[in-house]
């Protein structure tokens, strides 16, 4: 077993030249000064306080986050649900999270929006045996837009977020 | 007196050392924790951009299809060799441009052997009308340069009858045929020469099977081989349904053949299938009523099919090569599809097997052709 050395007291006969300082024992360096203790507190604090405000930042950003993926996933799906065939409304009652109609949904809704169907020219360049031609087609189109709440500013109010996508899909489906 | 050695006193280098690794260990927590959340983060900032390049890509889709869709119509000028399509795309929160081959065939390509209720399945023909093969897909956001390149294939397919379920197909166009249709709630006269003509709307040959002009091909169906051989004495004959087994091919020059359920305690469930391809069936009389189901092939010859108005038939008739008559008021629970004239003396009444397990069942399916697409 290692044997535990410790300074020399004052008691100790101690050759001058060595390079080791003597403290009686009652001055051992066995605590921290106030002052140490007191600037160790204030950096304690210091990070203590960062890491809250941290933790509601991150806080703020997980809800943020989460209801910007369901968001987007929810459009995501409305648009595969058109490109099938299906009408608006159609699709936002199929779709399981709560779609309203007023643009301000609130917490735990989302607005969400189909214009009606348009036509929309699509230019095609085709080359054949007789040569090079060039027509168009049509395709129906038409805007999705989803409004939701991304979070909360400092005084309480709800801060929205909208995307709007174009989808196309064939006429004749 | 000495002053007791407080234990850690003495050991002042391994409290610094601990202490360095708990604080190294935090510290790697702490970062690995923070880029986590830069990582939610970018996700978060860079959803929509990612849902933008994703709708590209169904968008391109939805338009190729249309474009093959709009692509049936010219047929009669030829194949393509080449397309591209590009413009225009800048506003679309996501755009696209493509390029890729079109092949058109008018004749049938192919067989498929689809199973159905009547047994384990027959071989049907179908025609690749097109096949289209888009080389690239380039895609990408309007706030971005970057893009990517996606190869799809489409193959549009006609639609063989035998899928849709139809209760009355004319493969053909008569001359003059028509038959009086009556369904449930609806009745109509088809005159298949109209029919036929009707067609040219449509953005698509509704053939399938066969070769030459549009919606002339043969039935391109066959009986599957494996039927017993049915010889019957005399031209005037008798077949009981309920004693007979599953599948047989008439062998004999019977003319006149009355068909009726006398005996037997054959399931209901086990249909019976009669190929007639003599060349000499002339009539077909159904007696009764029959409670196991039927299909009644009749091949090269015009048959006449006749029964008593108030019986109602289970049956599937396919008359290829010649032309059907229907002789009085016939119900049918089942179908007729032919390649011939179809001409009623009498009402026809047509409705879905009540047993198929999809009588209930609205088709969803298109029921001209459809069109099939994947990624290379």
């Amino acid at each position: 077993m290692k044997s535990i050395t410790h300074p020399p007291d004052c008691t100790t006969s101690v050759p001058r030249r060595a390079a080791v300082r003597c403290f009686p024992p009652w001055r051992w360096p066995a605590g921290y000064t106030l002052a140490e203790v007191l600037i160790a507190s204030c950096v304690l604090l210091v990070g203590i306080t960062a890491a809250a405000m941290l933790a509601n930042s991150v806080i703020l950003q997980e809800e943020a986050n989460r209801s910007v993926a369901i968001a987007i996933n929810l459009q995501e799906q409305a648009a595969r649900l058109y490109h099938m065939g299906l009408s608006g409304p159609t699709i936002t009652n199929l779709l399981p999270e709560n779609c309203v109609s007023t643009a301000t949904p609130g917490a735990d809704a989302y607005y969400m929006a189909f214009s009606a169907d348009s036509l929309r020219d699509i230019s095609v360049l085709t080359n054949s045996a007789s040569g090079a031609s060039s027509n168009s087609f049509q395709v129906n189109a038409s805007t999705n837009q989803i409004i939701f709440a991304s979070g909360k500013s400092t005084n309480g109010t709800m801060i929205y977020r909208t995307n709007t996508i174009l989808l196309l899909r064939p006429t004749n489906l | 007196m000495k002053r007791p050695l407080h234990p850690f006193a003495s050991s002042p280098g391994s409290i610094l050392v601990f202490s360095l690794v708990i604080v190294l260990a935090g510290a790697t927590i702490l970062t690995g924790w923070i880029y986590l959340l830069a990582a939610r983060t970018t996700f978060s900032e860079q959803a929509t951009v990612g849902l933008e390049r994703r709708v590209a890509l169904l968008n391109a889709r939805a338009a190729a299809r249309q474009f093959l869709f709009n692509s049936m119509n010219a047929t009669s000028s030829g194949n393509f060799t080449a397309t591209t399509m590009g413009a225009g795309f800048s506003d679309w929160g996501g755009g696209f441009s493509m390029n890729g081959t079109l092949s058109m065939a008018t004749t049938q390509t192919g067989n498929q052997t689809i199973p159905n209720r009547f047994g384990p399945g027959e071989r049907f023909g179908f025609v690749e009308a097109l096949d289209a093969t888009i080389y690239s897909i380039t895609t990408g956001n309007s706030g971005s340069t970057e893009k990517e390149a996606v190869a799809w294939s489409f193959r549009m397919r006609s639609c063989n009858p035998a899928l849709a379920g139809y209760p009355l197909t004319l493969q053909a166009g008569g001359n003059s045929s028509s038959v009086t249709v009556q369904s449930p709630g609806a009745s109509l006269t088809w005159i298949a020469s109209q029919f036929e003509s009707s067609f040219a709307a449509v953005p698509f040959i509704p053939m399938s099977s066969g070769t030459g002009s549009s919606y002339n091909g043969s039935l391109a169906v066959s009986p599957s081989g494996s039927e017993s051989e049915l010889t019957l004495n005399g031209t005037v004959a008798s077949l009981d349904l309920g004693n007979c087994s599953t599948a047989y091919k008439l062998t004999s020059a019977t003319a006149n053949l009355t068909l009726a359920i006398t005996g037997g305690s054959a399931a209901a469930g086990n249909p019976v299938k009669l190929v007639a391809d003599t060349n000499t069936l002339a009539n077909v009389t159904l007696s009764g009523n029959n409670t196991r189901g039927l299909v009644l092939w009749v091949l090269n010859t015009n048959a006449t099919i006749s029964s008593n108005a108030s019986s109602t038939w289970r049956m599937l008739i396919l008359s290829q090569n010649g032309n059907l008559t229907w002789n009085g008021p016939t119900t049918i629970e089942g179908g007729v599809r032919t390649n011939g004239n179809l001409n009623g003396n009498g009402a026809l009444t047509l409705s879905v097997d009540p047993n198929s397990p999809d009588a209930n069942l609205e088709s969803l399916a298109d029921k001209i052709f459809w069109l099939e697409d994947w990624r290379q």
